[in-house]
């Protein structure tokens, strides 16, 4: 019999490291290739978009000389048919060439010969690390040697590539100088956008041992440049030519700037690149197709944890399925009633006659409850009378009740009340949290587990024991929370994001917790403009903000015309959030909300929220006890 | 700890800043703010014999004017422009430079550009009586960093584009306000052992180092970096920079990072080991300053820094000399 406490520790510690930046050398241990990987190993300029956490990293680098070495361990490097560079934009960097101390045209030739630098620097590594791994020399040819020295206006030939790395070191040292002298010692011999790139990586492709491959320049975290970098960037990008060509990686509404240097001229997809973006492959929202893309990918992701090789092979195999039981929506009714249902047959007994009572003592709790709920709504028909008709008529007879509003009971049944006032349990619920976001994924399970294991003891374990709800559910909530507190160091303005997830969350958690005689499960919102022009663009900038880091989720609204209009979307708070602030994550009905509305929620919180409630018919609802977790906010909400 | 007491503390304390005035014959340089601090200067300056005093007012990240004089703008990037601060000022003149009033763009290039021109250089701090609360936030309480910061970028003339090395070592000087810490680790994104905070032991004030862990608290956890706290002293730069160098030369294979979001002393301890080894990288978010930040004023430093920085205007062009001649060799 095997003893899965260890395994599940190992898995534990797997999963704990989340982010590709942290993996570094056990990053392609666990590598799963997702659906999309084949589109990127194309000859053609692609877009990765995609929020904080959803794997572009990790494939990236993947995609990298190193992760394909690495990855490929059946191949022979001079088998590749595309050789992949890794470049991470670096805010710090970056940002040097920026200021009025010198003029934008100035930056912008300045910034050219900066990547010209950066990008040759790495192709003469490759070249190095080629060489070193394979035995083979790459030949370089002497005129293209005498192009080299040319197009970088070098004063000695060169001929090896150890000089040329060298060379291109002190060529860096000498701009940086330079660039720190910029008003009285701006840097001499700039070299000409594109030009060196072109040039060494036709000397280093065309006629040596690399004939036939493509570099490719896998750029990530594309929306640090500056807008005019990104327009030097796509210029590069339009030009592309068979030795080279980009794959980007980006965060949603990242990509801020699509013209060239040429203002009249812009990239478009699918003319000058492929746009992948993962939300529309990824988030359930688009279908179960896509739904089960994301599903295929995150098992394999996470099974592939839960079993280290490094434990024998012909152990049982860990399911995360298994890890993960879920309640059906009876069971979890049932669950969260805790008995309240005794009291109410004790007063059913004075009021229908015994043999409707002996069977009305047969019918599950939930649905009791439910019956219950719905007697508050029919004020012509008392609860008695209503467990009558059930009896009577049939459960079938309640079916499209049940279907519309029975999920959205169960938000009314601990309303108020401490501890877990809804469930959040089982693999397929923690997959809509995390909404098509690997990294929330991964977060979800490795604190469950945490806390499995801190209940489990030291104790050897023969069976797999299943992580309880209540282990579950708190780990959710735990991971909502963590990711709100996070919110605010991601952008400079994160506060305001956290100020509006704050309030929109306690907005549609008091809608979850009062469905009764509303629309059940509104958790979406459409934006409609009813201020001035000031107002919207900061309602459309926070909007922005919030979306692209993930404190929102955007899907093209029913009206959809044009992609780049703010109200052309429903808007929903991220489902990670969801346990946090107790409301349903599936993305069901939605409100209309007013821009001034949703500034208030962020600039005068109380009265933004008392506001939207009231457009809701909300009147007394802000009384409604905080949930246990959102009481360390209470001052925001008093 | 005990290494530090053999080396050098090149600092003169005063317990109050009325009781320092700068030598005859000097030059002090300064800035003002509406801090209470930053006013003591005026409570000596009739009193002092022939010292120039020259008033810096910013003008933004990358310049400044000197005594009101708008027409003459002196950019930071710019050798030449910051000569001109000590145009006709005898070689050996101290100058002062009074650090408390101004922002650490300013100041690193000031003093770069002093110590570069042969001056025997002394910095003067005056530390506060007390922050305001609000820079310790409570877990639970909003943090606004568009009020606070204006984003990451290098201290002007301090730009690193061509590491040496591609591992980071990230060394984070710790202040109160942990949402800055978590902003900068986003951008940077260092693998997480290889982060060492240092914080500052004894503080000015003896609770602000349980503060300085508490504003922290998060990123410390989530990246596991309390295990590698290393503590000096807030208040002296050059236990801060013996102790970088202590970094620097432990894990001389990796690029180091310097954040310097702490105290003035400890960013100045930055700027020193940053102009004696070029190649090390200060990562700055620079904060937006907001009147009634600190109140009070409570001691008075004198570091000299001299003593540790020699002038060196062709530091970098050194550097590029030595790779050359180790390429012909």
């Amino acid at each position: 019999m095997s003893n899965y406490l260890p395994r599940l520790k190992k898995a534990q510690e797997l999963l704990g490291l989340y982010r590709a930046e942290w993996l570094s050398s056990k990053l392609f241990d666990h590598f799963n290739e997702p659906g999309y990987f084949s589109e990127l190993k194309t000859n053609r300029p692609c877009v990765l978009i995609g929020g904080r956490g959803t794997g572009k990293t990790t494939v990236l680098k993947g995609l990298s000389y190193t992760g394909q070495f690495a990855l490929n361990t059946n191949s022979q490097i001079q088998d590749w048919n595309y050789i992949g560079i890794y470049y991470r934009v670096n805010t710090n960097r970056v940002t040097t060439f920026s200021g009025n101390d010198v003029s934008l045209d100035r930056w912008i030739s300045y910034f050219s010969h900066y990547i010209n630098l950066c990008f040759c620097q790495e192709l003469v590594k490759f070249a190095l690390w080629y060489e070193q791994n394979t035995g083979e020399k790459i030949e370089i040819t002497p005129i293209k040697w005498r192009r080299i020295k040319a197009v970088f206006q070098l004063d000695e030939v060169i001929e090896s590539l150890e000089y040329l790395e060298e060379e291109l070191e002190i060529l860096l040292l000498e701009f940086e100088s330079s660039i720190n002298q910029v008003v009285d010692n701006p840097p001499s011999k700039i070299t000409m956008q594109g030009a060196p790139i072109d040039t060494l990586s036709e000397a280093l492709l065309s006629g040596t041992v690399l004939e036939g491959k493509q570099f490719f320049f896998l750029i990530d975290e594309f929306e640090n440049f500056q807008d005019y970098q990104q327009q030097v960037l796509n210029t590069l990008i339009k030009h592309n030519n068979s030795f080279y060509t980009f794959k980007i990686g980006v965060r949603e509404l990242g990509f801020r700037q699509k013209a060239t240097l040429n203002e009249s001229e812009q990239l478009t997809s699918p003319a000058d690149y492929v746009r992948i973006d993962l939300t529309e492959i990824f988030q359930n929202s688009t279908g179960n197709k896509e739904a089960n893309k994301f599903k295929e990918f995150a098992e394999a992701v996470i099974n592939s944890r839960l079993n280290d090789p490094s434990f024998p092979r012909q152990q049982e195999e860990i399911r995360i399925n298994d890890l993960l039981p879920s309640l059906s929506q009876l069971e979890e009714a049932n669950l969260l009633l805790k008995n309240r249902h005794v009291g109410w047959l004790k007063d059913l007994e004075k009021q229908i006659d015994n043999n409707l009572y002996e069977k009305a003592k047969e019918i599950q709790p939930g649905y009791l409850f439910f019956i219950k709920y719905w007697s508050e709504k029919e004020q012509s028909k008392s609860f008695a009378d209503l467990v009558e008709d059930w009896l009577l008529n049939g459960k079938d007879s309640w079916s499209t009740r049940l279907n519309n509003h029975f999920y959205a009971s169960l938000f009314a049944i601990r309303a108020g009340k401490v501890g877990i006032r809804k469930y959040y349990t089982g693999w397929d619920t923690y997959l809509s949290l995390a909404n098509g976001n690997i990294r929330y994924l991964l977060e979800l399970v490795h604190a469950a587990l945490l806390e499995h294991l801190n209940l489990l003891e030291e104790s050897d374990t023969g069976n797999l024991i299943p992580i309880s709800y209540d282990v579950q559910t708190n780990a959710a909530i735990q991971i909502g929370r963590k990711n709100l507190t996070e919110l605010e160091g991601l952008s400079v303005e994160g506060a305001k994001l956290t100020k509006l997830l704050l309030s929109l969350g306690r907005v549609f958690g008091v809608l979850a917790a009062s469905p009764l005689g509303h629309t059940p499960e509104a958790n979406q919102f459409q934006l409609v403009s009813d201020s001035d022009e000031t107002t919207e663009d900061t309602v459309n900038n926070i909007l922005t903000q919030a979306v692209m880091h993930l404190a929102l989720t955007r899907t093209p609204g029913s009206k959809l015309t044009d992609k780049t209009d703010i109200r052309d979307y429903d808007y929903m708070i991220h489902p990670i959030f969801s346990p946090f602030f107790v409301f349903s994550y599936r993305k069901k009905r939605k409100i209309t909300l007013q821009s001034s509305s949703l500034l208030k929620l962020v600039l005068k919180p109380k009265v933004g929220i008392k506001e939207v409630l009231e457009n809701s018919n909300r009147t007394e609802s802000l009384d409604f006890k905080l949930p246990d977790q959102l009481q360390l906010f209470g001052s925001y909400y008093e | 700890m005990n290494k530090l007491k053999n080396v050098p503390i090149y600092t003169d304390t005063f317990q109050q800043a009325g009781d320092f005035k700068p030598l005859d014959h000097s030059i002090y340089v300064f800035g003002l703010t509406d801090e209470v601090r930053s006013r003591h200067i005026a409570d000596w300056r009739s009193s002092t014999v022939n010292v120039n005093f020259i008033e810096i007012s910013e003008k933004e990240n990358s310049s400044f004017i000197i005594n009101g004089d708008d027409s003459n703008e002196i950019f930071l990037r710019s050798d030449q422009n910051l000569s001109n601060l000590w145009k006709d000022i005898p070689k050996e003149s101290n100058v002062y430079i009074d650090i408390t009033g101004l922002s650490h763009s300013t100041w690193a290039g000031v003093l770069k550009s002093a110590i570069d021109n042969g001056y025997k250089v002394m910095v003067v701090y005056v530390e506060p009586g007390l922050y305001s609360r609000s820079d310790a936030p409570l877990e639970g309480q909003i943090y606004d960093l568009s009020e606070k910061i204006t984003g990451i970028s290098p201290l002007p003339g301090f730009a690193v584009l061509a590491p040496k090395k591609a591992e980071t070592m990230f060394v984070p000087l710790l202040g109160f306000e942990g949402t800055r810490l978590k902003y900068i680790i986003e951008q940077i994104q260092p693998a997480n052992e290889h982060i060492m905070p240092i914080v500052g032991l004894p503080g000015f004030k003896p609770w602000y180092v349980f503060e300085t862990l508490k504003g922290n608290k998060a990123s410390l956890v989530e990246t596991r970096a309390w295990e590698s706290i290393r503590y000096v002293p807030g208040d002296c730069p050059f236990s801060c920079y013996y102790l970088l160098n202590d970094v620097y030369t432990t894990y001389n294979e990796q690029h180091i990072k310097i954040a310097p979001i702490g105290t003035k002393p400890h960013a100045l301890a930055a700027v020193m080991f940053a102009l004696n080894h070029p190649q090390i990288e200060i990562i700055y978010d620079h904060p937006v300053r907001k009147s009634g930040r600190t109140d009070g004023s409570s001691k008075l430093h004198v570091y000299h820094v001299s003593s540790l920085v020699k002038p060196n205007p062709t530091r970098t062009q050194d550097f590029i000399r030595s790779l050359r001649a180790r390429r012909a060799s």
